[in-house]
């Protein structure tokens, strides 16, 4: 009998050791991993032209947006993002007016595009999502023909465990559906949307409610509407399901997004939408459930500068 | 001397500018859309191309080579003919693309905002739809997603038969079927390569799609392509899974229990 348990306590200690050597291991390529990402990623923020809106001022030329001035003093303070414009004025009563952003400006109130050369680059660059303040900052990629090419590939194509911020197939820039769907990584290293849940705190959205998509045609601004946990829904479940919403055509198809997104949130944020709103919905996965996630839906708002054509 | 000589030049150069008109404003302006007429032509044996929205036998028509350099964002095609059928490929978004009556042809666009198929016409078309309309017997094969498809009887006729066969390999938002007078049949949220008319009758499953216009409530199918074989409803929707997967904390969790178990097997020996 003391024969087997000595071979039991040899055999567990063998096993034990053998899996914490493993974890460790993954532990440190993961550190690395995560440091040659970041590092990717530093390098194609780098490329960002900040000296675009610079160019603008010297032109001359008018963006028109009441915002304007106050762009140039808060950038400063926002990491150098050309467009982190906030002004901290609640723009929820605009709603309508805004919704259609992207048509009707005239060609002599265009600037260059700060992230010109990233779309230029890469094709399946969408746009670039900018939360001021926090993380994230990271182009979001769409394929259409494949949703989750960029799962785990960064914008490069390269195989990461982070993945890259896509863009739902769904969902369309051109012309503009009446909902973006995000999906990003939740990652415990707080890369892609590994903070998104900070905005469980009312203070902590109160003080990042403004997330910005640069496009290839304009930049469009956004504020947080509502916050809440949901999941993945089977297809027999006759449910709300948020990941579903992609155009209102019609009143009730508003309202019945609009209505349950409210019922949802975890809290009030004081920003009201109606039929004709954009909205924007950053979506990654917790835990709280099966198939758990975690939402942030951000109205447009008032629409930033619209870009010179992108040149490929 | 030579300063003055460089000042005096410039400012002649100034004063000229100034002076000439139009020089002195600059002006930008975008280009136009423009509508391309393609059109088979039996004697020469080849499909050519006019600009316009009509066919003029007395204007000069053009190889489809220029066609190809010159189409952008935003521009129209109206085809007509049908032998052989013609072929258009190209990576822009068309506001507009009309299959004449007896038209044959395959379209490939980045995307298309406005597809009217009309009676006799045989089409497939690649690229999203944001409005299609199918016209009498004509036969169409969206290969995306389309936003809004009518299936429309033809004016021309003196019934209200709907005769039009449709299949589409994405999703659709919403789905009419109608004649001057009544609407026959109107649905929403097709799941992918679900939607099939044939003869003007929606053969689709029922569970497919849903007879109300609610975005949340009445989704029950699928919108991804890629999953539109899987029917049963046991599985989920189909979501990028967004979880970090580590097998760091599982082979922690192992090890601790193979040492929990060491220690236990050690203290009772």
């Amino acid at each position: 009998m003391d024969k087997y348990k000595k071979t039991g306590i040899i055999i567990l200690t063998i096993l034990g050791v053998i899996c914490l050597v493993a974890a460790g291991c993954f532990l440190i390529s993961r550190i690395i991993q995560d440091g040659q990402s970041e590092k990717n990623m530093e390098a194609l923020r780098a490329s960002v032209n900040t000296d675009a809106n610079a160019e603008t001022e010297t032109m001359g030329t008018e963006t028109s947006h009441e915002s304007h001035s106050n762009e140039q003093t808060e950038s400063e303070n926002t990491g150098g993002h050309p467009a982190e414009n906030m002004d901290g004025t609640n723009t929820s009563d605009d709603s309508g007016a805004n919704a259609e952003t992207a048509a009707g400006e005239s060609a002599s109130s265009a600037v260059p595009n700060p992230y010109g050369d990233i779309f230029a680059s890469n094709e399946d660059i969408a746009a670039w999502l900018v939360i001021p303040d926090t993380t994230i900052d990271y182009p979001v990629m769409w394929t259409p023909e494949d949703e989750n090419y960029y799962l785990y590939r960064d914008a490069e194509g390269n195989d990461d465990k982070n993945g890259s911020l896509i863009l739902d197939t769904d969902s369309c820039l051109n012309p503009l559906t009446t909902n973006l769907i995000i999906h990003g990584h939740n990652m415990r290293s707080g890369a892609m949307f590994g903070n998104l849940t900070d905005y469980e705190s009312q203070d902590y959205c109160e003080n990042h409610r403004q997330i910005i998509l640069y496009t290839e045609e304009c930049r469009r601004n956004y504020e947080v509407i509502a916050v809440f946990r949901s999941q993945v829904y089977k297809k027999k479940d006759t449910v709300f399901k948020y990941y579903k919403f992609f155009q209102a055509n019609t009143q009730e198809e508003f309202d019945d997004f609009y209505q349950n997104i409210k019922e949802l949130s975890l809290y009030d944020t004081g920003v009201t939408a109606e039929f004709g709103d954009h909205f924007i919905t950053l979506s990654t996965c917790v835990y709280h459930v099966e198939q758990g996630r975690f939402v942030v839906v951000a109205k447009e708002v008032e629409s930033g500068e619209f870009y010179w054509p992108v040149e490929k | 001397m030579k300063k003055i000589k460089k000042i005096l030049t410039l400012l002649i150069a100034a004063a000229l500018l100034v002076l000439m008109p139009g020089a002195n404003t600059l002006t930008a302006s975008a280009e136009e859309p423009v509508t391309y007429y393609v059109k088979y032509l039996s004697d020469d044996n080849q499909w050519r191309f006019q600009t316009g929205s009509t066919w003029s036998d007395t204007v000069q028509h053009r190889e489809l080579y220029y066609l190809y350099q010159d189409i952008k964002d935003g521009d129209s095609v109206i085809i007509e003919g049908a032998n052989p059928g013609f072929i258009l490929e190209v990576s822009v978004r068309l506001s507009n693309v009309t299959f004449l009556h007896g038209s044959a042809a395959v379209v490939t666009a980045k995307s298309i905002d406005e597809c009217y198929v009309l009676r006799d016409s045989v089409a497939a078309v690649n690229g999203d739809v944001t409005n299609a309309y199918v016209y009498d017997n004509a036969r169409c094969t969206f290969n995306n997603n389309v936003g809004t498809l009518q299936v429309l009887n033809d004016p021309a006729r003196n019934d209200t038969l709907l005769r039009g066969t449709v299949s589409v390999g994405g999703t659709v938002n919403h789905l009419i079927g109608k004649d001057n007078d009544k609407t026959h049949y109107e649905f929403y949220n097709f799941a992918a390569g679900t939607l099939s008319i044939t003869d003007g009758d929606v053969k689709t499953d029922a569970a497919y799609y849903s007879t109300s216009a609610s975005a949340g409530t009445t989704q029950t199918t699928n919108t991804s392509q890629s999953s539109a074989s899987q029917t049963s409803s046991d599985e989920y929707d189909d979501v990028p899974k967004t979880g970090e997967s580590s097998p760091v904390f599982w082979l922690l969790g192992v090890s601790a229990v193979c040492f929990a178990g060491r220690y236990v097997l050690k203290k009772t020996a």
